[in-house]
């Protein structure tokens, strides 16, 4: 009998266990010495961050692909998510650091959570496996559900919130599980390269594998809020605290979209037949559902929940059309999408007040009151809109050129007609901040410092993703969309 | 030795009953024993395809998902907890501060 060492190829986990030690260092130091652990943590995070950053590069040059017998894929792919992660994750706990904590949150716990997420977030975007898909999904929630209830001292609605996302979360887990036993019970395997292959050569039991792809799609497509499965999300977003939310909004979808990607169109990518047509619908209503709610919100946070779950669908749009072309139009939108998510919630945390979520009547006059601010609402807006040139434009383009590739006509018909009714309510936000006189009793707008920052580090982002910067975002997406496998 | 067919249609059942008291019931802890009887369902299909294929996959993923559920379980009897101080009640049907 021959023997295998087991193939340790510790470069590729090197981010994953930086950002776990980072996690469980600033748990066991803040404990230890609790005396201004508030401040150590965070820059502390931050530096294990950025190190987790630089961590990707070694596997990525020197050993790239499969490692773990194919548990841990670190492709371009995965580099280029974790990095977007990596800086999302950063870009929370700065605003952790300020408003969570004025929230009466213990700023180590935060920070502490955001990195645990963070590291199931990584393991998700570099999953080979089903398994390690689901360890790193739970990873993320567990971390998730805590923080969605950790401003209930002082807001009755965090509880509520973090209850709703446990048990819907929760549940979505058992049709996630029970999809991965169907789709290991069609074809013997639980390693994304091994189905892909199985399935390829006709050893799939297509019945069981049906089963189970649609069961993975209800699973995943909660967690990422498809319409119908997004009941959940305008509530907790609205009753977790503003941080969490933009961390959910950014991260656990980048993070599910990167699995449903790698599950769908890379693994089952030779039974497209049996999901495409259902993911195809699931994107034409979330796009319709997302856009046409939004747009009777007046609470900001509410609108900018329906704003995620319409990019929910256009992001389903790119899965559905399938191919490399579809996995760069995804990877690209991905990125995109977290710049200009992240940035509109930091510009609706910089306009909360104490006891009072934000309406868009808070809006007025905005660009006397804050003109800087103003401009990177208007920008972030503009971006969500997909407006040409920014990085919204790019990547719907994208999207829609992907689906007609495809020769999925109507999906992309669908998918410009909505961007046209998304464009109303987010053209309705710069209206209201450019256009209309500030209320009497409006208050100045300050921003903090760590506000500045990540304002700054949105800005930047959804810059680079934007024409003429965007290109090379572009073709990194399609280099990395051609690699996966 | 039960065939896999026979443990298979007993997840499936396991499997409706959770997902029928997930939806039916408000109490918001029979709910969790549901979600976790939707968990166990998978667990058992897990060991019956295991055994269809002969591999130890599938029974070392029920490892893997036995731990996370207990994770999930500690956390969420935590949020319960929480919810219940402010709320004195774990029924579905109170959790209406956040509506459409």
């Amino acid at each position: 009998m021959d023997f295998r060492p087991p193939d340790m190829n510790l470069w590729a986990a090197l981010p994953t266990a930086v950002v776990g030690a980072t996690a469980l260092v600033t748990l066991l130091l803040s404990v230890l010495r609790p005396a201004g652990a508030a401040r150590r943590s965070i820059s502390f995070t931050l530096f294990g961050l950025a190190l987790a950053a630089v961590g990707c590069l070694p596997a990525a040059i020197f050993r790239p692909g499969p490692s773990f017998q194919g548990m841990l894929v670190l492709d371009p792919a995965a580099v280029l998510l974790s990095l977007l992660l990596l800086g999302a994750t950063a870009v929370c706990v700065l605003l952790a650091s300020r408003y969570l904590v004025h929230d009466g949150v213990d700023a180590a716990e935060a920070a502490v959570l955001l990195t645990l997420g963070c590291a199931g977030m990584l393991f998700m975007v570099s999953a080979g496996n089903l398994l390690m898909v689901f360890i790193g999904l739970e990873t993320m929630s567990v971390a998730l559900y805590i923080l969605a209830g950790l401003a209930g001292a002082r807001d009755r609605t965090s509880h509520e919130a973090a209850l709703k996302y446990l048990l819907l979360g929760a549940f979505a887990t058992g049709f996630l599980v029970y999809g991965m036993a169907f789709v290991y019970g069609a074809t013997g395997s639980l390693d994304l390269r091994e189905i892909g292959a199985r399935i390829a050569g006709g050893g799939a039991a297509p019945g069981f594998l049906a089963v189970g792809l649609a069961l993975l799609l209800i699973g995943l497509g909660f967690k990422v809020a498809l319409v119908p499965f997004h009941m959940w999300a305008p509530d907790v977003y609205e009753g977790a605290p503003t941080t969490v939310a933009a961390y959910m909004a950014v991260g656990v979808k980048v993070a599910a979209f990167m699995a449903l990607l790698r599950v769908f169109n890379v693994a089952a990518g030779g039974a497209a037949a049996s999901w495409q047509a259902a993911v195809a619908w699931l994107a034409v209503l979330t796009m319709l559902v997302g856009n046409l709610v939004a747009l009777a919100q007046t609470s900001l946070k509410r609108l900018l929940a329906y704003s995620s779950i319409a990019h929910a669908g256009y992001l389903a749009v790119g899965l559905a059309a399938g191919g490399a072309a579809g996995a760069q139009a995804v990877l690209f939108y991905s990125v995109a999408y977290g710049f200009m998510t992240l940035g509109a919630f930091v510009v609706l945390l910089a306009l909360e007040r104490a006891d009072d979520k934000p309406q868009l009547d808070d809006l007025r006059g905005l660009r006397r009151r804050h003109p800087l601010l103003a401009a990177a609402l208007a920008t972030f807006m503009f971006a969500l809109a997909g407006i040409p040139p920014l990085s919204g434009f790019l990547g719907k383009w994208l999207l829609i050129s992907a689906a007609v590739q495809a020769g999925q006509v109507p999906l992309a018909v669908a998918a410009v007609l909505c961007s046209a009714i998304a464009a109303f309510y987010y053209l309705r936000i710069v209206v209201y901040s450019y256009m209309r006189e500030p209320a009497d009793d409006a208050s100045p707008v300050t921003l903090a410092a760590e506000t500045r920052q990540a304002l700054a580090a949105c800005l930047i982002g959804t810059l680079l993703c934007s024409f003429p910067f965007g290109l090379w975002l572009l073709s990194a997406a399609g280099w990395a969309a051609g690699a996966l496998r | 030795m039960t065939p896999p067919g026979l443990t298979l249609a007993l997840s499936a059942l396991l499997f409706g009953l959770g997902v029928t008291g997930v939806l039916v019931r408000r109490n918001v802890l029979v709910v969790y024993m549901s979600i976790e009887l939707m968990l166990n369902a998978a667990n058992l299909a897990f060991i019956a395809f295991g055994r269809l294929h002969g591999g130890l996959d599938g029974q070392l993923f029920v490892f893997f998902s036995m731990v996370v559920a207990a994770a999930e379980v500690a956390v969420g009897l935590g949020i319960v907890v929480a919810v219940y101080k402010q709320l004195h009640s774990v029924d579905v049907d109170q959790l209406n501060l956040l509506k459409f």
